[in-house]
């Protein structure tokens, strides 16, 4: 993994990226959002200070996931209709990136699938129904409305744009996990496996008061 | 990896809140995750994620139950300790009967949420599901698989939530209604929850009430168990493993001394013959014989039986004769009756050695005024001394009395399913 040094457009305080292929992120001394164009930095805006949550994870966390290791580089934080959860950006070692998310503190590790989501209308799903990934049957158990709340870090894409978005999770027996994100016009797919906390052998977690 | 240095953020406890129905105060201990909390006062649903803290909902004084946890304890489940953070009691009605149960919101801020589930004094500890489980029939009933396991469909039931105290990650209503089907695989069993748009599964696993005692460091009696719970583990079948393979170890005994001492030995027959016999005018009756029969092993005691038609023929002497060396083996008569038509007469022998026999008849006078005509039977009787039989039933009353009790057991959990017998 590689560190570029550069400058944040907006206030010209250092930035680094704790992961390279990053194209969004976030500069931790003026809130500027920054998306990077091959080698040009573009300010596009201030992000918001997200409003404070429970989550154990933080950006520096590290982990495990398959006997790989990853750190915690990024994150979108998003709203709905019960709460919040966090879909933390992480980077692994060999380069790979992945989420991990923590839906009322449940874990599930998930990688993008590119070109492998089917062509369904978001109208059409209903829990229950079966997809077949990669020689698994998935059942559809959850439709999430949800709401882009905000972001920080390092992130793969840009998030602009973003504002109420459709996720559904589907599982499969043996605790495999896909989500089919709607949020832009052609959905995508995510696939993963959810795990208890104990596996993902955290590090530089956050600390509780009282615990 | 290297990275930024990270220092552990401190994560501060969210402060208390003040009722905004009576003023009381209203402790918050699920952080930023609670979403409503239930004043312990006035029992008012208040929306704790927003500033504005709103009403949601109110539930009936009336309905207030106890925990016997009491919130803010903290009880260690495997290697995680956990803190009661909510409290809700969820009743569903069949035939009439209301059927509470009470259960315990569990929080762990990296493991998350678990629940402790109460009925009748029967606990569950119960996560979330990873997995969707697999549906599938056994014996004609729905069941559902997960991780290798078949568990067997219990009861389809209505819950609605009738009491509330303490926090949740979630928006409380008052009188919520949630489908779910229970299926067992005692000591675990898989809960599958239906509300709108979203099917939940968890799954718990049966814990004494001695054990939730002891993990929360609690003094006292857990609550009385009462009856058979659904998932409950029977006691029974690894008993009756030993009772039976203990069984088959004093049947396999039982069996070698019957062998060895021969105490028991199957019927047979040897013979069967109908013989007439005539009076020769002014000689002495000869004797007669009848046909022959092999004895391949020698016979201890053969059984004869002489019988006639016809009361008034003459009475016989029977004695047993080797065809080959004539030697007579006498019979001693043991049975002697009329019968309501002709007589019958019974003879028992001594040891018969193997060879190739005879009966030898001859009427008991010296001359037959009479003829006669009879059915002479040679047969080894089947016997068994009677304590043998005795002591095998004794040696099965162990397994078979506690076969009864699993089975008892077994009728009494599914008692309350969708399958009971009765209700």
């Amino acid at each position: 993994m590689t560190q570029r040094a550069a400058e944040c457009p907006g206030c010209g305080a250092p930035l680094r990226f704790a992961w390279s292929s990053a194209v969004q992120t976030a500069c931790p001394y003026c809130h500027s959002i920054i998306v990077r164009h091959d080698v040009d930095l573009e300010r596009v805006g201030e992000a918001a200070d997200l409003p404070p949550d429970a989550s154990p994870i933080q950006i520096g966390t590290e982990g495990q996931f398959d006997s790989k290791g990853f750190m915690v580089v990024g994150r979108i934080r998003y709203a709905w209709a019960q709460g919040n959860w966090n879909e933390w950006h992480i980077a692994f070692n060999d380069g790979t990136n992945g989420w991990l998310a923590d839906a009322q503190l449940t874990y599930a590790v998930s990688f993008l699938r590119p070109n492998e989501a089917p062509a369904v209308q978001p109208d059409a799903l209903q829990a229950g129904q079966v997809f077949s990934f990669e020689n698994h049957n998935y059942v559809l158990t959850t439709l999430t409305r949800a709401s882009y709340v905000g972001f920080e870090g390092d992130l793969p894409f840009t998030t602009a744009g973003r504002q109420d978005m459709l996720f559904a999770d589907l599982r499969t027996e043996d605790a495999r996990f896909a989500t089919l994100d709607f949020s832009d016009a052609q959905p995508v797919l995510y696939l993963g496996r959810e795990l208890p906390y104990d596996e993902l052998k955290l590090k530089n977690v956050r600390v509780f008061e009282g615990w | 990896m290297s990275g930024p240095v990270v220092e552990p953020a401190v994560v501060r406890g969210a402060k208390p809140i003040t009722c905004p129905n009576c003023g009381g105060t209203v402790e918050l201990r699920g952080f930023a995750h609670t979403r409503t909390a239930v004043c312990i006062q006035c029992l008012s649903v208040i929306d704790a994620s927003s500033p504005e803290l709103q009403i949601l909902a109110r539930f009936d004084e009336k309905m207030r139950a106890r925990p016997v946890l009491p919130l803010g304890s903290r009880g260690k489940f495997g290697d995680a300790l956990y803190e009661v953070i909510g409290f809700q009691v969820r009743t569903t009605w069949s035939d009439g009967m209301a059927y509470s149960w009470h259960e315990y919101l569990l929080f762990n801020p990296y493991a998350g949420f678990r629940y402790l589930t109460l009925y009748n004094g029967h606990w569950n500890f119960v996560r979330a599901l990873a997995g969707v489980p697999s549906n599938t029939t056994q014996s004609g009933r729905k069941a559902a698989v997960s991780g290798g396991v078949t568990y067997r469909h219990y009861q389809h039931a209505t819950a609605t939530t009738t009491f509330v105290m303490g926090e949740f990650p979630w928006a409380v209503q008052a009188g919520e209604q949630v489908e779910f089907d229970d299926f067992i695989a005692p000591p675990r069993v898989l809960s599958r929850e239906v509300s709108t748009g979203e099917i939940n599964w968890s799954g718990g696993e049966y814990i004494s009430g001695a054990d939730v005692w002891k993990a929360f460091g609690l003094a006292g009696d857990p609550p009385r168990v009462d009856g058979i719970s659904s998932n409950q583990p029977s006691p029974y079948p690894q008993k009756l493993r030993h009772l039976w393979s203990d069984f088959l170890i004093l049947g396999l005994v039982w069996l070698g001394v019957l062998l060895l001492f021969n105490f028991v030995s199957t019927g047979k027959q040897f013979l069967l013959e109908h013989v007439q016999m005539s009076p020769v005018e002014g000689a002495a009756a000869p004797a007669t014989f009848t046909g022959a029969f092999d004895v391949k092993e020698a016979e201890n005691g053969l059984t004869v039986e002489v019988k006639a038609n016809d009361s008034d023929a003459p009475a016989l002497q029977a004695a047993f004769v080797d065809r080959a060396s004539s030697r007579t083996i006498p019979l001693a008569l043991i049975e002697q009756g009329p019968k309501s038509s002709g007589w019958r007469d019974r003879y028992r022998s001594g040891t018969l050695p193997p060879g190739s026999w005879s009966v030898r008849l001859e009427p008991e006078t010296q001359e037959l005024k009479l003829p006669g005509s009879y059915e002479i039977k040679v047969r080894r009787e089947a016997k068994g001394a009677g304590w043998i039989w005795f002591a095998l039933i004794i040696l099965l009353i162990p397994p078979v009395v506690t076969t009864l009790k699993a089975s008892s057991f077994e009728s009494q959990r599914w008692s309350e399913s969708d399958y009971g017998g009765g209700a």
